[in-house]
C-alpha cells in the first residue's frame, strides 16, 4: 500500500511541476477571500458589530471575525482536499488512463493516500493565505498552533479524506464531476457551520449536518482555539469524527470495489 | 473565375519561455501562391501536412487575411470586401466538426441559413432541396449526434451549399470515411461541378481522389506551389519512369545482347526466368516500339506485354522530394 | 437591420434547442443559487437586525432582508448566466462551429447579443420563479406589485444582455478564460451589493462597485420593490452611462477580435 502511495505521490508531483494548476489555486484563494470578506463587511461596515443574542448564546460569546475566518479556512481546505483526492480516479477515467490503473493490482487506498499527500503542500499555501486574510481582517488566530489544534487538524484531514473517497465513488458512478462536487460543496458550506452556528438551522437540517465530519471538526476546533477549552471535554466530538470517517472509508471501499468491477466490464467489454 | 495572385501569409505568434519571457516566432505558412478556379471545374490542391493547404484555403474562404497578395472573384476584391465575398463562397471541412450535434439536420441548416440572412420561405425550400440532394431527407429530424460519420459529412456538404455559393472549398472532405461512402461523396462533388456549375477547390490526402476528380492540380510544398497542371500534363512533364513488362518464349542470346545494346544507358533492363523469360524495362521515355521491333526481328514470340502508366502518386512524391 | 434581427432570433433559437436538454443548468442556476441564498440569509441571523435601519434604510426586518437578498440573488443570477453563456463559447470554438459562424457574413454583434438573450430566456426563468415565490410569501400583495415585477425584469434583462455581449466577446479572445471567470464571478457578486448594501461600503469599495452595471440595476430594482427613498433617478443615469460604456467597449473589442482572427486565424484548436 505504501509503495503505491509513494508511486502515485511521485507521479502527481511530476504532473503538478510541469503544469502547475495556477488558475485553480488562484480561484480557490479568491473564493476564500470573499468568503471572509462578506461577513467582515456586514460586521464592520454595515451592522457595525451588532451581533445577535442567539449568536452569542450558541457560540459562547465568540469573537465573530475569528469565528468566520476559521469556518472559511476549513471550508476552503476541505473543498480543495476533497476535490483533488476525490477527482483523481475520475480524471483518470476522463483522460483514458483509468484502464491502466485498474489493470494493476494496486491498493486503491494507497493510490488515494498518495494523492492526498501530494496536494498537502498546496493546501498549506492556501491555509497560510487564508490565515493571512483572516488576521488582516482582525481575526485572533495566534492560538491556532498547539498540540491540541494539530490533533484536531489531523482528525479533520481524516474526515476530508473519507468524504473524498465517497465523492470519488459518486463521480465514477454518475460519470460527472462538475455537478456532483459543486452540489456537495454548496450543501457542505451551508449546513456544517462554516459561517453561522448550526443551531440557526431547522432541526432536521441540524441532524443532517452531522452526516458531515466537518460539522464536528469545526465545533471542536473553535472550542479549542477561540474558547480555549481542552480537547478532553469534547471527546464526544472526537468520537463522532472517528466513527463517521471510519464508516465512510468502509462504505467507500466497498463502493469502489463494486464500481471497479462495473467499470472494467464497460472499459474492456 | 476566382483568381488568387501571389498570396503569402506570415503568422506571428508568441511562444512563452518561462513565466515572463516571450519569444516572437514568425512562420511563413504560404509563399507567393497563385491559383485559378473556374466555374464548373474542380481544382486540386495537394501536399503533405503542414504544406500550407489549409492556410491557403482559409485565405480563399476569407477566414484569414493574406499578408500580401490579391484574391479576385469575378472582379470582386474579396480581401477588402470580405463580407460580400462570404455570400458567394463556402468552405466544407472533413470530419465531424463544424455542426451542432445536439441539433437536428433541419435545425442546423435553419440556423446557418439565418446567418446568411436568407428569407424564411426561401430557406425552407432550399433546405428541402439540399437535404434531398445529400440524401438526408428521412433523417432530418434526428439529432446529429445519432448520425453515422458519413451522414455527418453529408450534412456538412448540405451546410456548405446553404448559401448557394459559386465557389466551394473542400478541405479533405473524405478524411476518415469508409471507401464506399467516400466514393458516393466524390460523385456528389463531381455533380456539383458538372450540374451546378460550381467552381471547386479540393484538398485531399488521397491521390486517387485527385486523379478521379480534378481538372487541374496544384502541388504545394513548404508554402510554395512547386508544380501545377492537368493530371495528364503533370504525368507527361514530371513522370520519371515508364515500365514495360514482357513475357517471352525462348529468348535467344543474340536477341538479349541486342536488346541490351539498344537500351544501354537509356533504361534499366532486368531479365528473369529460364524457358519463359520476363523482361522488365524501366525508363524515362517509352521504348516499347524499339523493344518489339528488336524482339520480332529475332523471332522471339511475345506472350504477354504490360505497359505501366506513370503513377500520379509517384509523381507527386517525386515532386515533393525534389522540392525539399 | 432586418438581417440583424433575424440573426438574433436564430441564435436564441439555437441556444434553446442546444441547451434545453442539458440538466446541468438546473443545478448551476437553480439549486446552487437557492442553497447559497439560504446560506446568506442564515449568515445574517448572526446579527442584530433591529439595529439595521440606522445604517441602511433598505433593511429593517427579516422580511425586508429576504427581499433585499432575493433581489440581489436574482440580479446576480441574470448576470451569472451571462458568464455561463460566454463560457460555452469555448465549446463552440472546439467543435469548430465558431469557425462556421465566422465563415458566414453574419454581423458578429448580432450573434453576440443573440447569445446573451438566448441564455437569459433559457436560464433565468427557474430561479426567477423561485424568487417571485419568495417575494410573494414575504410581502403582502398589492396592486402595484404586478407593475413592479415586469419593470424589475426589464431592467435586469436589458443590463444583463449588454453585460453578456461583453462577456461573449472577451471569451472570443482567449481560450483560457478561466482566470477571467475567477476575477469576474466572486468580485462582481460581492461588490455589486448582492448580499451587502453598497451604501454602507467604505469609499474604496464603493469605487469598485460603480464599475459593475449590476450595482445600479440592483439599486433601482430594490428601490422599486422595497419602496425606499433611494435616489433611483441617479441610479438610472449611472446605469445608462455604464451600459453605454459597456456597449462601446463591446464594439471596440469585437473589432479587435475580428481583426485578430482574420490576421492569425487561430479560432480552432485541434
Amino acid at each position: 500500500m505504501f509503495n503505491i502511495a509513494k508511486a502515485t505521490f511521485k507521479r502527481n508531483k511530476i504532473i503538478a511541476k510541469r503544469a502547475f494548476p495556477w488558475t485553480l489555486i488562484i480561484g480557490r484563494i479568491i473564493a476564500g477571500f470573499f468568503a471572509i470578506l462578506f461577513p467582515y463587511f456586514v460586521y464592520t461596515f454595515f451592522l457595525k458589530g451588532s451581533i445577535s443574542e442567539s449568536f452569542n448564546q450558541y457560540t459562547n460569546q465568540s469573537d465573530y471575525i475569528t469565528y468566520i475566518t476559521i469556518g472559511a479556512i476549513f471550508f476552503i481546505l476541505g473543498r480543495s482536499t476533497m476535490m483533488e483526492v476525490g477527482r483523481a480516479l475520475f480524471r483518470e477515467l476522463k483522460e483514458g488512463t483509468l484502464e491502466s490503473v485498474l489493470l494493476t493490482p494496486s491498493s486503491r487506498i494507497g493510490y488515494h493516500i498518495g494523492c492526498l499527500i501530494e496536494q498537502l503542500g498546496r493546501s498549506f499555501i492556501q491555509f497560510l493565505t487564508m490565515a493571512f486574510f483572516g488576521i488582516s481582517f482582525g481575526a485572533n488566530l495566534f492560538l491556532i498552533i498547539s498540540m491540541q489544534s494539530i490533533v484536531v487538524i489531523i482528525l479533520t484531514v481524516l474526515g476530508f479524506f473519507s468524504m473524498a473517497l465517497i465523492l470519488s465513488s459518486i463521480m465514477l458512478f454518475t460519470r460527472d464531476a462538475y455537478i456532483t462536487q459543486n452540489t456537495l460543496f454548496a450543501v457542505m458550506s451551508f449546513v456544517t457551520g462554516v459561517s453561522f452556528p448550526v443551531e440557526f438551522l431547522p432541526k432536521w437540517l441540524q441532524y443532517f449536518s452531522h452526516l458531515f465530519p466537518m460539522t464536528a471538526s469545526l465545533e471542536l476546533f473553535r472550542s479549542i482555539v477561540i474558547a480555549k477549552q481542552s480537547i478532553s471535554i469534547h471527546l464526544d466530538l472526537v468520537l463522532e469524527i472517528l466513527l463517521l470517517s471510519g464508516g465512510y472509508l468502509l462504505v467507500a471501499m466497498i463502493c469502489l470495489k463494486i464500481l471497479e468491477k462495473k467499470l472494467v466490464e464497460n472499459l474492456f467489454g | 473565375m476566382l483568381i488568387a495572385t501571389n498570396l503569402s501569409k506570415k503568422f506571428v505568434y508568441k511562444e512563452s519561455k518561462g513565466l515572463f519571457k516571450k519569444k516572437l516566432i514568425v512562420k511563413n505558412a504560404v509563399n507567393d501562391v497563385s491559383l485559378k478556379i473556374e466555374s464548373g471545374k474542380i481544382v486540386g490542391l495537394i501536399g503533405v501536412n503542414g504544406a500550407g493547404k489549409t492556410t491557403t484555403i482559409k485565405m480563399l474562404a476569407s477566414l484569414i487575411k493574406p499578408t500580401t497578395g490579391e484574391i479576385l472573384i469575378d472582379n470582386l476584391d474579396i480581401i477588402k470586401e470580405h463580407k460580400k465575398a462570404k455570400r458567394i463562397i463556402n468552405l466544407i471541412s472533413g470530419g465531424e466538426r463544424n455542426i451542432y450535434w445536439r441539433l437536428t439536420a433541419q435545425e442546423n441548416l435553419e440556423y446557418f441559413g439565418a446567418l446568411y440572412g436568407i428569407p424564411k420561405d426561401v430557406l425552407n425550400q432550399k433546405i428541402e432541396t439540399i437535404l434531398e440532394m445529400v440524401g438526408l431527407t428521412e433523417s432530418k429530424d434526428i439529432p446529429v449526434e445519432r448520425y453515422s460519420k458519413g451522414m455527418k459529412q453529408r450534412l456538412q456538404i448540405a451546410r456548405g451549399l446553404i448559401n448557394d455559393p459559386k465557389y466551394i472549398f473542400l478541405d479533405e472532405p473524405t478524411l476518415g470515411l469508409d471507401i464506399n461512402i467516400a466514393k458516393e461523396l466524390r460523385s456528389y462533388i463531381r455533380k456539383l461541378a458538372d450540374d451546378e456549375n460550381k467552381g471547386i477547390l479540393l484538398t485531399t490526402h488521397y491521390i486517387s481522389e485527385v486523379e478521379e476528380l480534378c481538372d487541374y492540380i496544384y502541388i504545394i510544398s513548404n508554402g510554395y506551389i512547386v508544380a501545377e497542371g492537368t493530371p495528364d500534363e503533370l504525368k507527361e512533364e514530371l513522370s520519371t519512369k515508364t515500365q514495360v513488362v514482357l513475357t517471352v518464349e525462348v529468348l535467344t542470346e543474340q536477341a538479349e545482347v541486342e536488346l541490351k545494346d539498344i537500351l544501354e544507358c537509356k533504361a534499366e533492363v532486368t531479365i528473369e526466368g529460364e524457358n519463359i523469360h520476363t523482361i522488365k524495362v524501366i525508363s524515362k521515355e517509352n521504348f516499347t516500339a524499339e523493344i518489339i521491333r528488336c524482339l520480332s526481328s529475332h523471332n522471339v514470340s511475345i506472350l504477354n506485354m504490360k505497359l505501366m502508366e506513370p503513377d500520379l502518386e509517384e509523381i507527386v512524391l517525386n515532386v515533393l522530394r525534389r522540392s525539399e | 437591420m432586418k438581417d440583424t434581427f433575424k440573426i438574433v432570433i436564430a441564435e436564441m433559437k439555437k441556444q434553446h434547442r442546444h441547451n434545453f436538454h442539458s440538466y446541468s443548468i438546473y443545478f448551476s442556476l437553480l439549486l446552487w443559487p437557492i442553497i447559497i441564498f439560504f446560506n446568506t440569509y442564515y449568515t445574517y441571523l448572526s446579527f442584530d437586525l433591529t439595529k439595521a435601519p440606522v445604517f441602511s434604510g433598505l433593511i429593517n426586518s427579516k422580511q425586508s432582508l429576504l427581499i433585499f437578498l432575493i433581489t440581489g440573488f436574482i440580479g446576480y443570477n441574470f448576470f451569472y448566466s451571462m458568464v455561463q453563456s460566454a463560457w460555452q463559447m469555448g465549446a463552440e470554438r472546439q467543435n469548430g462551429t465558431l469557425e462556421t459562424i465566422i465563415l458566414s457574413p453574419a454581423n458578429w454583434l448580432a450573434v453576440v447579443y443573440g447569445r446573451s438573450l438566448g441564455a437569459l430566456f433559457q436560464n433565468v426563468w427557474m430561479f426567477s420563479t423561485f424568487s417571485i415565490l419568495i417575494i410573494i410569501s414575504s410581502r403582502s400583495l398589492e396592486v402595484n406589485f404586478f407593475t413592479q415585477i415586469p419593470i424589475a425584469f426589464f431592467i435586469f434583462t436589458l443590463s444583463a444582455t449588454v453585460w453578456g455581449g461583453l462577456m461573449n466577446v472577451i471569451f472570443l479572445f482567449s481560450r483560457d478564460a478561466a482566470i477571467l471567470n475567477n476575477v469576474l464571478d466572486d468580485p462582481m457578486e460581492f461588490f455589486s451589493g448582492v448580499r451587502v448594501p453598497t451604501e454602507t461600503f467604505p469609499v474604496w469599495a464603493k469605487m469598485i462597485s460603480v464599475i459593475f452595471p449590476l450595482t445600479h440595476s440592483l439599486t433601482i430594482v430594490r428601490g422599486i420593490l422595497l419602496k425606499t427613498n433611494i435616489a433611483w433617478m441617479e441610479a438610472a443615469i449611472k446605469l445608462s452611462i455604464s451600459l453605454v460604456l459597456l456597449f462601446i467597449l463591446t464594439i471596440v473589442l469585437l473589432k479587435l477580435v475580428e481583426k485578430n482572427i482574420r490576421d492569425n486565424g487561430n479560432i480552432t484548436f485541434y
